[in-house]
């Protein structure tokens, strides 16, 4: 397989591997924070958002599905 | 400690079990893949007629995201932090390049790879592991797009 520009392909399937929970990481991280400060989180600005955009958030959420499905949908 | 634990409240419990989770996550998949090639990924994958149970799960954690907003929570006090916004505006800035890149590997004839690509070997390799993460991943999606506004506590 081809290395992608001037990264290692092994180094792209680790950064991978490892990113999806190093987001969940931060994102807990950062919702501990804000729970400390008394600040509302991320999340409950995103709740707001999609509260007033229910079309865009509908939207964001089909990409969503779409990506589960992407990923899942095959044996 | 104690103090700390009561100036955080009930509410940190999520958070605090969510960070000590993708320790462990992280620890595993640096683990397991810091030394593993793409040799072993599969060329092609066959798509299935109907819903597969792995996809199910992942709509069922979406939905459910949903569903825990109806539970009582409190909100904070202060409003938003810059930080916040500062964390928002990057979060979208990682989106909007994992995008490019995806459309520019797709553009390439595979000269590059799809990150979509890496995922699904990943998958291939871990299956169960990679199940669990996107459904915590689709439980956040759903609690905060699929937003259902339920009683704050005061």
């Amino acid at each position: 397989m081809a290395p992608a520009g001037r990264i290692p392909a092994v180094s792209l399937l680790l950064f991978v591997a490892v990113g999806g929970p190093v987001l969940i990481f931060l994102v807990a991280l950062f919702d501990l924070w804000c729970i400390w400060r008394d600040k509302m989180t991320p999340g409950q600005f995103i709740e707001g958002w999609a509260h007033h955009h229910p079309f865009l958030a509908a939207l964001l959420a089909g990409f969503v599905g779409a990506f589960g499905a992407h990923i899942f949908w095959h044996s | 400690m104690r103090s700390l634990l009561s100036r955080l409240g009930p509410r940190a419990a999520p958070p605090i079990a969510l960070v000590l989770l993708s320790i462990v996550l992280v620890a595993a998949a640096w683990f397991r893949f810091r030394s593993a090639g793409t040799s072993a990924c599969p060329t092609s994958f066959n798509a299935e007629a109907w819903p597969t149970g792995g996809f199910v799960a992942v709509l069922g954690a979406f939905l459910l995201g949903g569903l825990l907003g109806t539970v009582p929570h409190k909100r904070g006090n202060k409003g938003y932090g810059l930080l916040t916004q500062v964390g928002l505006f990057a979060a979208i800035a990682v989106i909007t390049g994992a995008w490019w890149y995806e459309t520019r590997a797709l553009a390439s004839d595979h000269t590059i790879q799809p990150i979509t690509y890496y995922i699904m070997c990943i998958r291939f390799s871990e299956n169960d592991w990679t199940l669990f993460v996107f459904i915590l991943v689709a439980l956040l999606a759903g609690r905060w797009l699929w937003h259902r506004p339920g009683a704050y506590l005061q």
